[in-house]
């Protein structure tokens, strides 16, 4: 376990995690591909996005797994999709190698898993930071690798990292990290239980007076419907900053943990936090605020908890 | 992962971030970052790590066999091991030699000690993933890891993963590590090796995908730490080598004993032994026999890693 998870933080690294936080905002743009059924082998398909800011790339998800179908007696995918990922001014895979080459998605991202999905890892893989530029364009190419296994889907390359973003500290503000630093290190969750059947709803975590960093969030489903996976935007509402522009599916932000067994989301045993690229400033009195859209009706008794982690500067 | 490696990650993003607002902060975190890249840069240059297999046979009414494994007039490290074993098998590990030093009391079962891998291919919940011995075994040039088996029936392995320790650097070496630090930042790399079977038949010989023998990575334009390996042909025995270092890294071994599955639920990626430095211009060798996997189609060994 890393540092900067870990409780025994030094007095030293908890400026400096806070310095940066500061300074940065932790951001996440999609790609998205509307893959046809029955895609033909060796057709290629493109999808393209602009973050119009310097932009440090350190984690790639997919859920390039989650549509294609698995073998019925080992339950191995009978197909999966080649992926490449490059930026257009330098024309330079975002991972050093030919551009031209095709791997494995899994080679290049971390899968975000669907319901009765047992191949793939959900786990989260933090890369060394990849710069980006502002006005460069990000290039994903997807290829299917078996034609007979992909089902008409949504294919998103969810891109995640962070930007520079000064924050000018006032007085309060300074008083009160003061105060914190000179108390020992807690740890908190915010959890918010959802249980309604509307189409759209926001969830609000409201900060207390303590200047705390956000790490992560997870979501725990309290049943096994299968078709769980609304559409997300994370904003605090007090900076006015948020962490995507386009609305893309919780999954990437938070690993759905439901029980074991058929037709979970994912399995108990797998990781219950997606931590963010960059830590957060959530400062005293903020409100983070959790848009969820797109949240299909027919999955019966719609409950889950929303969580957020954080600890105190 | 490794802890340098992490550690790097955090030192890289503190250091774009105090860039844009402290440029005492920021040469300070880049004096850490290139003297944390030049540890881990030494660290794996001095290394050659290897996979180093017991071949366990099947035999009836087992009383016990015993078997050792050594790296003969060299000195040499074990990280961690995988086996395919069955079940009941249980162990008694011993470092052989002047040092002599009992590891386990009792006999243990072999899943306290190695990593499971016996049904990863089969199974739907994939690979177990790797843990490491709880401190790397450490064996001098005279020394052997003496194994002891009770239980076994069914023929199987034992993997080492491990690494052997050059007794001296090469005069320039450090020189050359620090001119190649000084002109870059590090980056995500992959080196993918693409090659393909004929058919599925088990011992059918790899090409690469234009039928040739040669099965090699790109030409490095970077020098490269490389920390992981995965793979989409998990029944193949294969052999690596990294052809600069004239370095034999795996000598015809099952590569499911050294890489994940790249679709195994619990992680894509096998960590390395230790990290492994490819220099600039060199590239990797691979040699595969196939299992069972699938001919005519594309098969990938790839590994990731990070420019020094």
């Amino acid at each position: 376990m890393i540092e900067k998870y870990h409780k025994s933080l030094t007095d030293q690294s908890r400026v400096g995690f806070l310095n940066r936080a500061l300074h940065s905002l932790p951001f996440f743009t999609a790609l998205d591909f509307d893959l046809p059924d029955l895609a033909i082998v060796n057709s290629l398909y493109k999808a393209k996005a602009e973050i119009n800011k310097d932009f440090y790339l350190t984690d790639i998800r997919s859920n390039c797994a989650n549509n294609i179908t698995l073998d019925p007696v080992t339950h191995e995918p009978r197909g999966f999709l080649l992926l490449s990922l490059y930026s257009n001014l330098l024309e330079k895979s975002v991972y050093g190698s030919n551009l031209s080459i095709l791997l494995p998605s899994s080679n290049i991202s971390c899968d975000v898993r669907e319901a009765g999905i047992s191949f793939l890892s959900d786990l989260q893989r933090d890369e060394l930071p990849y710069l980006i530029k502002a006005g460069e364009r990000v290039i994903a190419q997807i290829q299917p690798y078996n034609p007979t296994d992909i089902v008409a889907s949504q294919i998103s390359v969810v891109l995640g990292g962070f930007s520079i973003n000064q924050y000018y500290i006032n007085r309060v503000n300074t008083d009160l990290i003061n105060e914190s630093l000179n108390n020992p290190v807690k740890w908190q969750l915010f959890k918010k239980t959802v249980n309604n059947d509307l189409p759209s709803i926001d969830i609000n975590f409201e900060n207390d007076r303590s200047p705390r960093l956000i790490l992560g969030f997870g979501i725990r489903l309290k049943d096994t419907f299968s078709t769980f996976n609304p559409k997300l935007i994370v904003q605090d509402i007090t900076r006015e900053l948020k962490f995507n522009q386009i609305p893309f599916y919780t999954g990437f932000v938070a690993p759905k943990v439901g029980a074991s067994g058929a037709g979970t989301l994912a399995r108990s045993e797998d990781i219950h936090f997606y931590y963010l690229p960059i830590e957060y400033y959530f400062e005293p009195f903020a409100r983070m605020q959790l848009s969820l859209t797109d949240i299909a009706k027919d999955f019966g008794d719609m409950e889950f908890d929303i969580v957020m982690l954080t600890r105190t500067v | 992962m490794f802890p340098a490696v992490e550690r790097l990650k955090e030192l890289l993003k503190s250091y774009y971030i105090a860039k844009t607002y402290d440029a005492n902060l920021a040469q300070s975190l880049l004096t850490t970052i290139n003297d944390l890249r030049f540890g881990i840069a030494i660290d794996a240059e001095q290394r050659q790590i290897f996979y180093g297999q017991l071949t366990i046979p099947a035999i009836l009414n087992d009383g016990g066999q015993d078997f050792w494994f050594s790296k003969n007039d060299q000195n040499y490290t074990l990280r961690r091991a995988v086996a395919s074993l069955d079940n009941g098998v249980t162990v008694s590990l011993i470092n052989q030699g002047a040092r002599q030093k009992i590891i386990t009391r009792e006999p243990v079962a072999w899943q306290e000690l190695f990593a499971d891998i016996f049904n990863r291919s089969s199974s739907p919940i994939g690979q177990i993933p790797l843990f490491d011995f709880p401190l790397e075994i450490m064996l001098g040039e005279n020394e052997a890891i003496g194994v002891s088996l009770q239980g076994t029936t069914a023929a199987g392995f034992i993997m080492f993963h491990g690494s052997v320790l050059k007794e001296r650097l090469d005069t320039n070496t450090e020189q050359y590590i620090k001119d190649a630090i000084a002109q870059y930042l590090p980056q995500p790399q992959l080196i993918p090796l693409l090659f393909q079977f004929a058919d599925g038949n088990a011992g059918t010989p790899a090409t690469n995908p234009n039928g040739g023998s040669d099965i090699l990575s790109v030409k490095n334009d970077k020098d490269t730490i490389l920390t992981s390996i995965s793979t989409t042909a998990p029944s193949i025995t294969f052999s690596l080598i990294d052809e600069g270092r004239n370095q034999v890294i795996a000598d015809n071994v099952p590569i499911r004993g050294c890489a994940a599955d790249f679709s195994s639920s619990y992680s894509s990626y096998f960590d390395l032994p230790y990290p492994h430095l490819l220099r600039k211009g060199d590239r990797l060798r691979l040699r595969a026999t196939n299992g069972n996997d699938a001919g005519d189609v594309i098969q990938y060994v790839t590994l990731s890693g990070f420019s020094m």
